[in-house]
């Protein structure tokens, strides 16, 4: 039986819907034994009904751990009650991890990337949307060098990020945050998915490691990405 | 199977300039010379006759697949796309090549075109942004490479944000 330690980092609208689907693929997966930490700072409250599930308020990793703990018996959840900031990073992302990224912001982002190019072996699978469309990124290193480029390689948004971390913003800003549409979310959850069964049940890498989609247009599209020599 | 007749150069000046090239393309298959002058075409016979050793017609062709637009025959390398795949030897065929930002993609016929122009040509089409950058064959290029049959473009579309 394989062992996996997964950290889902951002129990929002991608990370809450994507955690369920997990949850259910590994605690039916004979062949795996998983560990899985949830990470989130916020509080569910009632204006996460729209896109999130929870059967309770309170903070979104320790709700979330003790509903799949019921759920999914076979699987143990841990619950990390913060944000992900410079200073805990270490703490949560361990060697030989499988992340999900689900943040709302490109720093975390930033952080977190720069954080697994200094591990040995890592895979982190990022997702972010915008209104009707988004992408998932991801990044695998193996024995201390890249397969796939991290997740600012081509993206000067996350090399250099304009935003801040949700513990940085006000309460007025954090109140307005951008409207988000549920089926976007669950597009990036889905992708997320998939991008965790190519890469870790399969071991499929290859240089097809962002995948875009939009939901207008009904597409989606996997692009290649090959990394960058120094 | 019957051999196909010898000219000599003196017999191919003998003609005129239609006959010739006619003469060229019917009995020995040689594509892309109505535009050419007659000593090139006769050149061409020749260096086809000769097997293609002499500077002839190869050489002529592979520069002409280079150009935009409509090519003719089918003496380029790498991949592309012929729009009608089923079309007659000699006949007009358009390359095209893929290009994408984001979730859309799609084949163009913008081999020869720089990226830059292809950007502006196709903003609106797949929702590049002004200041995108271009990617071929998953390597970043500079705006004014000039894009060949074969290539794949891609301009880099902003990740997602929120979540």
């Amino acid at each position: 039986m394989n062992k996996i330690y997964v950290v889902v980092i951002g129990l929002g609208g991608v990370g809450s819907i994507l955690i369920e689907r997990l949850g259910r693929f590994f605690n039916y997966n004979n062949d795996l034994e998983v560990g899985l930490l949830l990470v989130d700072g916020d509080e569910y409250e009632p204006k996460n009904y729209e896109r999130q599930e929870f059967s309770q308020m309170g903070n979104k990793s320790e709700v979330k751990a003790t509903e799949l703990e019921v759920k999914f018996p076979e699987v143990r959840v841990d619950s990390y009650d913060a944000y992900i900031n410079e200073t805990n990073t270490a703490e949560v992302i361990k060697e030989g991890d499988i992340v999900f990224l689900c943040v709302d912001n490109h720093k975390s982002r930033n952080i977190i990337s720069n954080y697994c190019k200094q591990l040995k072996d890592v895979t982190l699978i990022s997702g972010g949307n915008d209104f009707t469309d988004g992408n998932v990124q991801i990044y695998i290193r193996r024995k201390g060098v890249d397969l796939t480029p991290d997740l600012a390689a081509y993206h000067p948004e996350i090399a250099n990020p304009q935003d801040k971390l949700p513990d940085e913003l006000s309460c007025e800003q954090l109140a307005n945050a951008d409207p988000q549409l549920y089926f976007a979310n669950l597009g990036v959850a889905t992708l997320m998915c998939w991008a965790f069964y190519k890469t870790i049940i399969r071991g499929q890498v290859d240089q097809q490691s962002e995948v875009y989609f939009d939901i207008l247009q009904l597409s989606a599209n996997a692009q290649t990405r090959i990394v960058k020599t120094e | 199977m019957a051999r196909k007749k010898r000219y000599t150069r003196n017999q191919l000046e003998a003609m005129n300039a239609k006959e010739l090239k006619r003469m060229a393309f019917n009995y020995l298959g040689l594509g892309g010379l109505s535009k050419k002058p007659k000593s090139d075409v006769v050149d061409a016979v020749i260096a086809f006759q000769d097997g293609g050793k002499a500077a002839g017609i190869a050489p002529k062709k592979a520069k002409k697949a280079k150009a935009s637009g409509p090519i003719t025959g089918l003496n380029f390398s790498g991949s592309s796309t012929l729009t009608n795949p089923a079309a007659r030897f000699g006949s007009k065929t358009t390359t095209t090549i893929h290009v994408s930002c984001g979730a859309s993609s799609g084949q163009f016929p913008v081999s020869g075109k720089t990226v830059r122009e292809v950007g502006e040509f196709l903003r609106e089409v797949l929702n590049v942004d002004r200041i995108s950058t271009g990617l071929v064959n998953g390597k970043e290029v500079d705006a004014a490479y000039v894009l060949k049959n074969g290539d794949r473009l891609e301009f880099l579309k902003p990740a997602g944000r929120k979540g």
